[in-house]
């Protein structure tokens, strides 16, 4: 059965890291129907000064983080894409939005 | 020498208060207990290169670079270490590729170092430029790119940690040539590097899982390269003489389990024997012990063990439930978990069942004619060599066989590409398991396909001196897809005819390395012994019959009970 699931991926910043994450999407045969990507920090004015004017943060998060927020369609249970997307080094955090959902 | 550098000849060059990018790297390999490295020099690495000519480092030059991975991959199972490898941008990376795939699918601690471009080149197409990172996604663990050589000590110390760490795996490091050559202050001391660890075992799972032993009636241990991986191969031993509980493994885990234990049952799955394809069909638990159901072990997976309760137990949680559902799983490093298994079920019926089932289908050595039966030579060979030695396998038929007949006292004495299947990883692996064990007889099993794609390190053979012995089965096929033709398409015998093979003992003196030809049965006695005997690197060459095939065979996408036997 397919189903929709919803993924909060926070993961340290680089480059490549949302290639990595959408890299194991895909092997795990998942279709990506909608991704924001949000790079976070604690204090957006000194992460601009580090990174060039260009970070939007949301005043929470520990700086040099990225927060992937992805909706993907997938046959099995979400649970098996978590811990894969969770064996990733650069990868802090991953849960399934709606895993407390009954 | 180098007006700063002041060492006496052949010891290590000491690093004073700064160095380079390359020297660093060569001095930090050393700090991390890193001896040997395999490798091809080339333009983006000589920087590196440079370093490694007065670093206190074994280099071994192979004659390619994919020989140069496989090679490490060879120390790392042969020493239960890890394994390094080196090479240049474009091309020498990209003849990593195929060796950190193996890494990867064996899960082998492995730290490929790549040069890469120049930084202000990178994105030009300069020459010999390729996204070696890229590249690297789906065939590591992990990867990183240098760019800035304030990074490098993290990254260096990052990568053996991931490398090493959980669930072993390679780890490609690819450094510009700029920061190779970039001075730094010497690191005073190395990067704490904080992964983490396995998640804590669920509260009940270990005394759930005893339950479920105890219930059994009819139990058996699974066993994978998980255990050895963990080096709880004493742990393991220790739970299969305790619980009493019979034992398969699969190709990577051969060894684990010492062959004369009366309840084990050799390798499972698509070719494994027969008792215990059809015991574990017969099991009410099985207890999977760092494995993880792979497609050639399982058959058709839904009727894998169909009656079976599953305890599964591994330190990479994404293998939990992946293929097949666990009723316990134990989420760890099973030298801790093990031990906490040790109870004794009351299970004597299937104790006697296993005992005669085994016995019932023991492996038969008799064949008609006067042809070499590849199973008899190796059963042969097996009897033959020390109680400690490493074989290595490249992939076919062959690999098979060797699996099937060939006997090792511990899993990091049999060595064989089994997740990725890479023909030509035999003799590379062979080149490095003898420079990890210097005092062990290395044995590579291959076969006349496999071994021409890597045949260039035979020379690596004579440079290095190293007395790895080539038991070569010739059947002029490819015979494992020959096999499939025969069975799967009517017999259309698809380009998998090599009847223009070389012949490979003027080849082998050609490399000058020693051996001969046998064709008979007559001849096998007498061709192990001028093989094992020989002071040096020797080539036996096994002319077998093009038509033989390997059984037991499970078809694919059938189940384990429904396995060929032939004729």
């Amino acid at each position: 059965m397919i189903r929709v699931a919803r993924l909060e991926i926070v993961a340290r910043t680089t480059p490549e890291v949302l290639e990595r994450v959408c890299r194991v999407l895909r092997h795990r045969g998942a279709t990506l129907e909608r991704l924001v990507l949000t790079t976070t920090g604690e204090a957006p004015s000194s992460a601009n000064r580090a990174h060039g004017g260009d970070v939007h943060g949301d005043g929470a998060s520990p700086l040099n983080q990225t927060r992937i927020d992805v909706e993907v369609h997938l046959r099995g249970d979400p649970e098996l894409i978590v811990r894969q997307l969770a064996r990733l080094p650069d990868v802090h955090l991953v849960r399934d939005r709606d895993a407390a959902r009954p | 020498m180098r007006p700063d550098v002041l060492h006496a000849p052949g010891e290590a060059a000491p690093v004073t208060a700064t160095t380079t990018g390359a020297r660093w790297v060569v001095r930090r390999l050393r700090e991390l207990n890193v001896t040997t490295v395999y490798g091809y020099p080339g333009g983006a690495i000589m920087p590196l290169y440079d370093a490694l000519y007065d670093g206190g480092l074994t280099h071994v030059l192979t004659r390619h670079e994919q020989g140069a991975a496989l090679a490490a991959i060879g120390h790392a199972r042969a020493s239960g270490s890890l394994g390094v490898c080196l090479a240049t941008s474009g091309p020498g990376a990209t003849n990593l590729i195929t060796g950190l795939a193996d890494a990867l699918l064996d899960s082998v601690p492995l730290v490929a170092i790549t040069g890469q471009v120049a930084s202000p080149l990178i994105g030009t197409d300069a020459f010999q430029e390729v996204d070696v990172l890229g590249l690297s996604l789906a065939c590591t663990k992990h990867s990183y790119l240098v760019r800035d050589i304030a990074d490098l000590p993290r990254v260096l110390d990052e990568a053996f940690e991931i490398a090493q760490s959980g669930r072993p795996g390679p780890v490609l490091i690819d450094i510009t040539k700029d920061v190779q050559l970039a001075t730094m202050p010497v690191p005073t001391t190395g990067t704490s590097v904080r992964l983490p660890g396995p998640t804590a075992v669920a509260t009940g799972a270990v005394a759930a899982a005893r339950d479920l032993i105890l219930a059994a009636r009819r139990p058996m241990l699974y066993i994978g390269g998980g255990v050895a991986l963990a080096q709880a191969t004493d742990e393991m031993r220790a739970l299969v003489e305790l619980s009493g509980i019979p034992s398969t493994t699969t190709a990577k885990g051969l060894g684990t389990v010492p062959a004369g234990s009366p309840l084990h049952l050799g390798m499972l799955g698509m070719h494994g024997t027969k008792a215990a394809n059809l015991l574990v069909q017969e099991c009410d638990l099985l207890v999977c012990v760092g494995a993880r159901f792979d497609d050639r072990v399982t058959g058709d997976v839904p009727r894998f063990a169909p009656r079976a309760k599953v305890i599964h137990l591994d330190i990479d949680a994404a293998e939990i439930g992946k293929i097949r559902r666990a009723d316990v799983s134990l989420l760890g490093d099973l030298r801790t978990l093990l031990p906490q298994l040790a109870v004794r079920p009351n299970i004597e019926p299937w104790r006697t069942h296993v005992q005669d089932t085994r016995a019932a289908h023991r492996w038969r050595y008799d064949h008609p004619g006067d042809g070499i039966y590849a199973p008899a030579l190796l059963k042969q060979l097996s009897d033959r060599l020390p109680s400690r030695c490493v074989v290595t396998t490249d992939v076919g038929q062959h690999q098979m066989w060797a699996c099937q007949h060939i006997t090792v006292a511990h899993p990091t004495d049999f060595i064989t590409s089994g997740g990725l299947g890479t023909m030509g990883f035999g003799l590379p692996a062979a080149i490095g398991a003898q420079m990890a064990r210097r005092q062990d007889t290395v044995v590579c099993i291959t076969g006349d396909g496999s071994i021409m794609m890597n045949i260039q390190e035979l020379t690596t053979l004579g440079r290095y001196r190293l007395p790895v012995k080539i038991v070569l089965l010739d059947n002029q096929r490819l015979g494992m897809v020959r096999q499939w033709q025969q069975l799967f398409f009517e017999g259309r015998y698809s380009e998998t005819t090599l009847d223009d093979n070389p012949d490979f003992v003027a080849l082998a003196a050609a490399f000058g390395i020693p051996g001969r030809r046998i064709e008979t049965k007559g001849d096998i006695t007498g061709g192990i012994a001028a093989m094992l005997g020989a002071p040096g690197a020797y080539l036996l060459h096994v002319s077998i019959d093009a038509e033989e095939n390997l059984w037991p065979l499970v078809p694919p996408g059938a189940s384990n009970a429904d396995m060929l036997e032939g004729a």
